[in-house]
């Protein structure tokens, strides 16, 4: 009998915003359960979330529920106990139990969000499962448990270890102290390079000289900073170092008497603990536990609306700044009102620094750590590998690695597609491998790192590699390319070749990867965003798909140009060079001008003509070289007017999607510059120029 | 303040309801009139940023306080041969479903009534291939007012 609950909406969005919390800590612990990777505190957290989600549900309503749960926290009770072993089929019936109720969860969302009556409904859950669940807490423990035995000890390592020297949450804290030659001409200039890589690098805690002392240039011989960095402290040392004018520099774990100090100092010492019982770092290392030290007070939740909005005005801020700075120069060009004049300055120049400080927060503010795609793929690994019989190990690396919100809705996709990829087409099944001499357990690697300006995520398997030859012929095959243009393709071009839509070489379409309408899209998505993807692969070693990402959609670095009557931003990552036009380095070659540029031949096109204006020809004063993967290409422009820092603005959906471009955005003089995609760009002409195009010129 | 969006879905509009209040404006030798509900702004002439790729009627771009709007030739949408550089002195900012959109018009001479009385169904008056935007005539004086469809001539 269904009967209609009692709850409030609020109460209603606590309960499922908490129930799927512990569904997740419930996926994780049983993974490491199932991998021998779990201790008694994993277990222990494991029944007090069933015991929780029981809880709740039972006072919101839902009978049914917490019958289930019930079942469960008995099973993971026997467990704790030392009564119950489970095996590999059992922790598939937790699973089975985990999977029922997030189900149920996401069935309330949707009601709620269609308006319908909530009802509590015994027939969401399958009478098997409860039987099977009964059979489980039934076992009575053997003499010798064969599969499950919590361990204190650390788990053997498994990957790289850099996690491990990750610290707490958000770094560790470091005391850095440099000191100056005697003979330093500008100790200020160098006191303010510490400060700027050091805030680079993390949280600036406190300092001696403070920024402000800095501004104002009172500077001794000797720079001081505690700072809260995931870097290593050899990095810091070496960055410091590198600072002209710096003499000595001593990096050295932060502790000390001051209360503040001592405060932060123990929530790492709480983290370390947690970390210590729990078996210290595994691979797939429950959230669970860094979202608990985080509570000690120190976050707070944000509607990622609020977010938005306050980086939107962050962006209508710094167009501001722009204008106010432009309307400053021309002032001063007059030379009249030379005192007001040098009094506005000051002040933009102070805003500039201060837009400039809160752009930075608010990009760290919308940033949170990967790990939050991350979590999800252990589990999806797990179900893909017992799907296909194979056996398939996941070693995640670097998921406190901090990326901006939107580039994390936008990577969630293609990041699913590697790795169902890399687990079906990549691993062979055990017997496989084994007959070719591997481990029978495949690997695949989850990794992101930062790496300068961008964010680097790399999905890599040990698996059988791709075939190039079968890719070759599969691209023939499918009439994408002639025998002929296939014959002289390189290996990159190749590779290359299996973005392309329509190509797939799996002999058996399975119902995991689909129909090789995978791989476009997912380079499509990944440039949207101003990201870049490329392959490596090995015959029978493995394959590593590399993605780079910018760290911010909302703002690009851009070389302003002039052509065709208006004005363009091309993105300073792709730009390799800029060379002035000189006739005699133009030759045509194959109806196309072009120039050698270190040995390479390279097409040029009017930047008109590339981004689909029309004309032909070459005119223009300058040409900047553009290199994306292996594509390079030159793009002829009228004027170049200097690099600047672009707040990225959509063309709106009312125009779609335009090719070749990423969007638009206004200049300090309130001009409109169109914002080059040249990823796309470059990749589309260079194809176009064709492959026959000698690589070197003697 | 959110202006109401201007619905006009409905096939039989009749004179009745298409009586209120019209922003007046002409376009080449044609005078029209577009509901004032449909009508959020109406700003001077801006620079035009070209975008390629972009469909015939779609001018370009404009800076709108700070936002990047798209601009459509409503002469050109309407039919009527390119203008002369210049032509256009207004744009009357529209609310679209995907945000917002300029018409470049000539002039915007005023915001009128327009009774039902004045108002006949499209097909008498009007050349057949203008039909799907014109909803109907408004006699005013001696001049005949063209009574606009801005969804539909957005939409494409």
């Amino acid at each position: 009998m269904a009967m209609g609950l009692d709850v409030t909406p609020e109460e209603l969005g606590l309960f499922l915003d908490e129930t799927e919390e512990k569904l997740e800590e419930l996926d994780q612990g049983l993974l490491a359960l199932e991998d021998d990777r779990s201790d008694e505190e994993t277990v222990a957290r494991l029944f007090r979330a069933a015991h929780t989600i029981k809880g709740s549900a039972g006072t919101v309503g839902l009978t049914s529920m917490a019958e289930l749960c019930h079942l469960m926290e008995d099973v993971l009770d026997g467990v704790r106990a030392g009564r119950i072993a489970l095996g590999k089929e059992d922790v598939t019936v937790l699973l089975w139990g985990v999977d029922t109720l997030r189900g149920i969860t996401r069935g309330m969302r949707e009601a709620v969000e269609a308006g319908e009556e909530l009802v509590d409904d015994p027939g969401s859950i399958p009478a098997d499962l409860m039987a099977a669940l009964q059979r489980v807490a039934g076992e009575p423990d053997v003499a010798s448990p064969a599969s499950y035995r919590p361990s204190n000890t650390r788990p053997g390592a498994d990957n790289a270890g850099s996690a491990a020297d990750q610290g707490g949450e958000g770094g560790r804290l470091w005391e850095v102290e440099a000191t100056f030659a005697p003979d330093a001409v500008m100790p200020a200039v160098r006191a303010l390079q510490l400060m700027l890589m050091l805030e680079g690098l993390g949280d600036v805690v406190r300092s001696d000289p403070t920024s402000e002392e800095i501004d104002r240039e009172e500077v001794g011989g000797r720079f001081w900073a505690i700072v809260r960095t995931n870097a290593r402290p050899e990095d810091i040392k070496a960055a410091a170092a590198s600072t002209p004018e710096v003499e000595r520099v001593e990096v050295r774990p932060a502790g000390g008497t001051d209360d503040t100090l001592a405060a932060v100092h123990e929530e790492d010492e709480t983290a370390e603990k947690a970390r210590e019982q729990s078996g210290g770092e595994t691979a797939a290392r429950p959230v669970a536990e860094q979202s608990r030290t985080a509570e000690l007070g120190h976050t707070i939740r944000v509607d990622t609306g609020i977010l938005d909005e306050i980086m939107n005005l962050v962006g209508e801020l710094v167009i501001d700044r722009n204008r106010l700075g432009q309307s400053t120069a021309t002032l001063m060009q007059t030379g009249e009102h030379d005192e007001l004049a040098a009094g506005l300055n000051e002040i933009v120049a102070h805003m500039a620094r201060t837009t400039q400080t809160l752009q930075e927060k608010i990009m760290r503010a919308r940033m949170m750590p990967i790990d939050i795609l991350f979590k999800k793929f252990p589990r999806m690994v797990r179900d893909l590998a017992v799907k296909s019989g194979k056996e398939v190990e996941l070693i995640i690396d670097g998921q406190d690695t901090e990326i901006d919100r939107s580039v994390i809705e936008v990577i969630g996709d293609p990041l699913i597609h590697l790795i169902r990829n890399a687990v079906d087409h990549g691993i062979e099944p055990p017997d496989v491998r084994i007959a070719q001499g591997k481990e029978p357990v495949g690997r695949v690697l989850l990794r992101a790192e930062h790496q300068e300006s961008h964010i680097v995520i790399t999905v890599a398997d040990d698996g059988q590699g791709i075939d190039l030859e079968r890719v070759r012929r599969s691209a023939v095959a499918k009439g994408l390319i002639s025998e002929g243009q296939a014959a002289l393709l390189g290996e990159q071009e190749v590779l290359d070749l299996i973005f392309l839509p329509g190509l797939s070489t799996a002999e058996r379409i399975t119902e995991v990867s689909g129909r090789g309408v995978g791989m476009d899209v997912v380079r499509r998505n990944i440039e949207r965003i101003n990201g870049s993807i490329t392959v490596e692969t090995e015959l029978g070693g493995g394959t590593a798909c590399i993605i780079r990402l910018p760290l911010s959609l909302a703002t690009l670095r851009g070389l302003l140009v002039a052509a065709a009557g208006q004005l363009w931003a091309l993105p300073i990552a792709a730009i390799t060079e800029i060379r002035q036009v000189n006739a005699k380095e133009l030759h045509t070659i194959m109806g196309r001008p072009a120039m050698v540029v270190r040995g390479k031949v390279v097409p040029v096109w009017t930047l008109a003509e590339a981004v689909g204006f029309g004309g032909g020809g070459l005119a223009g004063d300058y040409i900047v070289l553009c290199q994306v993967g292996n594509h390079l290409v030159g793009l002829a422009v009228d004027r170049l007017l200097g690099e600047q820092e672009v707040v990225i603005k959509s063309l709106g959906q009312y125009l779609g999607e335009i090719p070749g471009l990423s969007g638009a955005t206004i200049l300090g003089d309130g001009t409109i510059a169109l914002i080059v995609d040249i990823a796309h760009l470059a990749q589309v002409l260079s194809r176009q120029a064709g492959r026959r195009v000698a690589e070197s010129v003697g | 303040m959110a202006l109401a969006h201007y619905e006009t879905d409905k096939t039989a509009t009749g004179p009745a309801e298409l009586a209120g209040k019209y922003v007046i404006l002409t376009v080449g030798p044609e005078t029209y009139g577009v509901n004032v509900a449909a009508v959020q702004s109406i700003i001077p002439m801006s620079p035009i940023t070209r975008v390629p790729g972009t469909s015939g009627w779609v001018e370009g771009v404009i800076n709108l306080r700070g936002n990047v709007i798209p601009v459509v030739d409503l002469g050109r949408r309407m039919g009527q041969p390119e203008a002369a550089p210049g032509t256009r002195g207004r744009i009357l900012v529209v609310e679209h479903e995907k945000g917002q959109v300029g018409l470049m018009v000539d002039q915007v001479t005023e915001v009128q009534s327009l009774e039902a009385g004045q108002i006949e169904p499209p097909s008498s008056l009007v050349r057949t291939q203008d039909n799907e935007f014109v909803l109907g005539v408004a006699r005013d004086g001696d001049r005949l007012i063209l009574l606009l469809d801005v969804r539909k001539i957005l939409l494409f």
